[in-house]
């Protein structure tokens, strides 16, 4: 009777069973098997999900007193479709479960007719919970072209179909024409 | 039969011809082992440890009309950790929730981490250009104790001034820990302020601590 490995069920045969062309395939085809399960695992340590996407040629307008999304022009890289942009090009929609980091940077590539405090949030879901927060509160004055702002948060345990987008709100008046950058990658599977 | 490599496999010769089934047997049996060790590796590797914290109930951050100074010496401030009790939500996949005094079971594994907080307040009375500060960093147990500031490892703070951007705030922050000297026994966010005017208002959930494994530091 023939036999099998304990783990990843490789077919063998035993000393009594007959040795001819099709246990020799099956024997190969279970070390096929086994082999593809492995890189399977390897796969998702050496290119976890990830992706960045960029706003850099034509700057976005964000609104005075409106928490606006950005929105993204192209992406550098993703590896498992997390920006799309036929969808979206305001989010990331998570296609793998796990836990992620994220981060957004951007700058203000002109100031608008007047700047008081610059709020960012890193939210889940179109707000249902922000994963981090950050508001620069330098008052009337202090913004210069190309303040740079910067936000990064760890989501643990987020599952197929989360939806992570970027929220800039700003107090003053007219409009702040908005570059920036953001990225996520998954650092854990669970 | 001949072993070759390293993985428990062999090969047979002519006058083993009869061996040819238990050859195939062994191969395949060491091929699993192996690759099993593999798989769990790797596995492993990839679920790396983390740890969220949030506040559970609202803190009321004192507004220092009382004096100190902002930073983490002496000053009157509140701390977010992983504790035990009802004042902190804590998610967690392999990390200690709950610190316990020279225990070293309840110590984080020795590594590099990120760790990242964020909060965000509100306040009735804004004192103009006064500051907020949050911190993270990692906490030592050194000589039986980690109440002092030496016992800080890593830390990292970002911080903003009050002036005419309304009555709400939020600071967020980042950083890499080492906890390869062994002692570490969690991270630890701190938030203080200099607005004497009235103090500031963390509301439910709305300061958030985290940390994630990388690595031992020779790999990540």
């Amino acid at each position: 009777m023939p036999g099998s490995t304990p783990i990843y069920g490789i077919p063998y045969p035993c000393n009594a069973d007959t040795i001819n062309s099709g246990v020799f395939a099956s024997y190969a085809q279970g070390m096929q098997t086994a082999i593809s399960s492995v890189r399977t695992v390897q796969s998702g340590l050496l290119r976890p999900p990830a992706a960045l996407i960029r706003r850099s040629t034509v700057a976005q307008s964000i609104p005075a007193a409106a928490t606006t999304n950005a929105t993204f022009e192209y992406e550098g890289y993703d590896t498992d479709n997390l920006y799309d942009p036929a969808v979206s090009n305001a989010q990331f929609q998570i296609r793998t479960a796990g836990s992620y980091l994220i981060s957004y940077g951007y700058s203000a590539s002109g100031l608008p007719t007047t700047l008081t405090s610059i709020r960012t949030a890193i939210v889940l879901n179109a707000g249902v919970a922000e994963l981090a927060y950050s508001k620069s509160d330098e008052g009337a004055g202090a913004f210069n072209v190309d303040n740079e702002f910067w936000i990064s948060a760890y989501a643990p345990g987020l599952i197929r179909n989360d939806l992570i987008s970027f929220q800039i709100f700003f107090t003053g008046t007219g409009n702040m024409p908005v570059i920036g950058t953001a990225s996520i990658v998954r650092l854990s599977t669970t | 039969m001949t072993q070759i490599g390293s993985h428990g496999l062999s090969c047979i010769s002519d006058s083993d011809y009869a061996a040819y089934a238990l050859s195939m047997q062994c191969n395949a049996q060491a091929a699993d082992a192996a690759l099993d060790a593999d798989g769990d590796a790797m596995a492993a590797a990839s679920a790396r440890p983390w740890i969220l914290v949030t506040n559970a109930n609202s803190i009321v951050v004192d507004d220092q009309s009382g004096g100190g100074t902002v930073g983490p010496n002496g000053v009157v401030g509140e701390v977010l950790y992983p504790q035990a009790g009802s004042s902190v939500v804590t998610s967690t996949n392999g990390l200690p929730t709950q610190f316990l005094l020279g225990d070293p079971s309840t110590f984080w594994p020795e590594g590099i981490y990120l760790i990242g907080a964020s909060v965000k307040w509100s306040l009735a009375a804004a004192t103009a250009d006064s500051i907020r500060q949050l911190s993270v960093y990692g906490m030592r147990q050194i000589n039986g104790s980690i109440v002092y500031s030496t016992n800080y490892q890593d830390l990292y703070h970002d911080e903003d001034y009050q002036n005419d951007g309304g009555n709400t705030g939020a600071l967020s922050v980042t950083g890499l820990l080492d906890t390869r000297l062994g002692d570490t026994v969690y991270a630890q966010s701190f938030f203080t302020h200099t607005n004497v005017a009235g103090d500031l208002t963390i509301s439910p959930g709305s300061w958030r601590l985290w940390a994630t494994y990388l690595g031992t530091g020779l790999t990540i």
